[in-house]
């Protein structure tokens, strides 16, 4: 019996709350923006700030803007402007300017987001277009989507948009 | 007899319910002893004193031949106290006759109040030992069916009963619930929960001893091996052995049709499961592990969470032990005063909690989900060890997140096969697992799967068929 008690307080005493995070404080993003200017990366993070109403969740949006050599310095730059803990492992998709960018984004993103080539990158982030639309578009060519998960290819589903006003949500 | 008679009066001097009484015969003189508040007046005026009074001189010296009652004895002078405490009239004449005139001071058999069940009989045990006793005897009607009796407690003098049937009990069984009571040597023992003390080798939050008020539960025990104790002047009986599965059976599974019992007692383990692992798997899944849930949910979650000003694991304790009291409080209170008590609950905690943005909706449903599912149980001991596991549960689980419920799950499961009641596996017939007892474990496919008794408690194991 000591040793059951004893064994959890160890635990507890030395891990402490290991990637403990509260709801509260922490960022969700939803969509990162990339671009590049200069040769250096501009990345912007969309985050969903979900908000109750009566009897549904309406969001609002808040966007951190980071700058880098690469992707990954770039994303971390812009979550230190955020006072909240940066939560990226639900990002749903990327909005980039132009194709090449795909090679340097990180591996652990490849698994499930969808890629969309815009042009004008901040028109089409800062509309109230949500994560949920943009996937909808990304539907309409779920047979590309298939194709690729089926293939067992690590390529991003990408989908090029030619007319900028689909992804702005009215 | 005189000095006895002096010795008895300054023992009893000092309580006014010790009755002496003088009866003359001509130069003889009987006495009469006995409580007032443990006989029954009435009993003791038509049948004794009336024939007492009528009785003629020489029959002074034959009393035994001419007192005739079913109950009565010659005793000893040092038995006297206990008789006298027992409710019997002690006779000081040339011997000393103790004849039994036991007062009713119990409520008689009532209808059973915790275990309730659809089907099935309704009667419940009082606090009467014989009572008791007839209850079980007017089931089982052999002569197999042994109640040894014995007297625990030095001031109480509680009778104890350990029943069991003869032709089927393990003696080793027996001898270790014997030797183990007769260890107990204590003032009083004053409801058989006192005996688990004695009885439970484990400390555990775990009951490892069934308590029940109903005669029909009990039957069925003895009818499989185990042992029953009965106290005197406790409506619980203790059975023995009982493993963790006796929790999730209850006598209805057997009055009904068994294909919708299995079903039942699947819920019963989700249940079981849900008690303790709700809030757990919440608090991990709200501050740790995050991509566990898809994107809707968690933006949900957190807009629920937006407006709570205390961490996950503060307002889960807050909503568990709030529920705890509220539950304490309609166990306490009176019937009358029972309905304020859950109207306050319901409305502080189901509502105002909420709007005043304390409580995230959420947790009232997670707490009050793993809540109902404890109450599923209707042992107390069972309730509670679910209690302190789905704290330590919650706990680990804000500590280390689904890790730490993985932990936890793993520490009490191996808690929990470490556990023996009496020496028989805890677990069983799951760990260690027998293909043979499953037809009535967790499933039950038909009543002709008890056609078997459990090989651990027993060689006899045929019962018989019905078909």
């Amino acid at each position: 019996m000591k040793k059951i008690i004893l064994l959890p307080l160890i635990l507890l005493l030395l891990t402490g709350c290991i990637k403990y995070q509260e709801l509260n404080n922490m960022a969700i993003i939803t969509t990162i923006g990339i671009d590049k200017k200069e040769n250096i990366y501009q990345v912007t993070l969309k985050e969903t700030i979900p908000k109750k109403e009566e009897n549904k969740v309406s969001s609002e949006y808040k966007y951190y803007k980071g700058q880098g050599n690469t992707i990954k310095k770039a994303i971390k730059d812009a979550s230190n402007n955020s006072s909240k803990d940066i939560y990226l492992k639900q990002v749903q998709n990327f909005l980039i300017t132009n194709p090449k960018y795909c090679k340097e984004i990180p591996k652990s993103f490849k698994n499930k987001i969808v890629l969309f080539q815009v042009k004008n990158l901040d028109k089409v982030l800062t509309t109230n277009s949500n994560y949920k639309y943009l996937n909808n578009l990304a539907k309409d060519k779920t047979k590309t989507l298939k194709d690729c998960r089926k293939k067992g290819e690590k390529k991003i589903p990408f989908i090029k948009v030619y007319k900028e006003e689909l992804l702005i949500k009215n | 007899m005189k000095a006895f008679l002096k010795e008895l009066e300054k023992k009893f001097s000092l309580s006014g319910d010790y009755i002496f009484k003088k009866i003359k015969y001509g130069r003889n003189t009987i006495y009469l002893v006995f409580n007032e508040v443990l006989t029954s007046s009435d009993y003791v005026n038509d049948f004794i004193l009336k024939r007492l009074t009528r009785l003629d001189k020489k029959h002074l010296t034959d009393l035994m031949n001419y007192l005739p009652d079913a109950n009565m004895k010659e005793i000893k002078k040092e038995e006297v106290c206990d008789y006298i405490h027992k409710g019997y009239i002690i006779i000081l004449a040339k011997e000393i006759i103790a004849i039994e005139a036991k007062a009713k001071l119990d409520r008689g058999v009532s209808a059973v109040e915790s275990e309730l069940s659809i089907k099935g009989p309704k009667d419940a045990f009082c606090e009467n030992f014989n009572t008791n006793l007839g209850l079980v005897r007017r089931r089982i009607k052999s002569h197999h069916l042994i109640a040894e009796r014995t007297e625990i407690g030095r001031s109480t003098k509680t009778s104890i009963g350990i029943l069991y049937m003869n032709d089927i009990i393990d003696q080793n069984l027996l001898k270790q619930v014997t030797e183990k009571l007769t260890m107990i040597d204590i003032d009083g023992i004053i409801d058989a929960t006192y005996l688990r003390e004695n009885l439970e080798a484990h400390k555990t939050f775990f009951p490892t001893i069934t308590s029940t008020e109903r005669p029909d539960k009990v039957s069925m025990a003895l009818l499989e091996g185990k042992i029953a104790i009965m106290v005197d002047m406790s409506p619980y009986v203790l059975i023995l052995p009982t493993f963790l599965i006796d929790y999730f059976h209850t006598v209805d599974d057997y009055y009904q049709k068994p294909i919708n019992i299995s079903f039942i007692r699947i819920i019963r383990l989700l249940a079981f499961l849900m008690a303790i692992f709700t809030p757990a798997f919440y608090l991990a899944v709200t501050t740790h592990n995050f991509d566990f849930i898809p994107l809707d949910l968690l933006l949900s979650l957190k807009a629920q969470r937006e407006s709570v000003p205390f961490p996950a694991l503060i307002e889960a304790m807050i909503m568990s032990i709030s529920f705890e009291v509220l539950r304490e409080s309609d166990i306490r209170m009176s019937s009358t005063t029972g309905s304020a008590v859950s109207i306050l609950g319901g409305l502080i905690l189901g509502d105002a909690a909420v709007s005043a943005g304390i409580i995230s909706p959420i947790m009232i449903i997670v707490i009050a989900i793993s809540a109902i599912s404890g109450l599923v149980f209707p042992s107390i001991e069972l309730v509670s060890a679910i209690r302190w596991w789905r704290f330590i549960m919650m706990i680990l689980a804000t500590t280390l997140g689904l890790w730490g419920i993985l932990f936890g799950t793993i520490v009490l499961f191996t808690h929990l096969y470490k556990l023996n009641s009496l020496g028989k596996p805890y677990l069983y017939p799951f760990l260690p697992f027998n293909k043979k007892e499953q037809v009535d474990a967790l499933i039950k496919i038909n009543n002709r799967g008890t056609k078997y008794r459990n090989p651990l408690l027993t060689t006899n194991r045929k019962r018989g068929h019905f078909r």
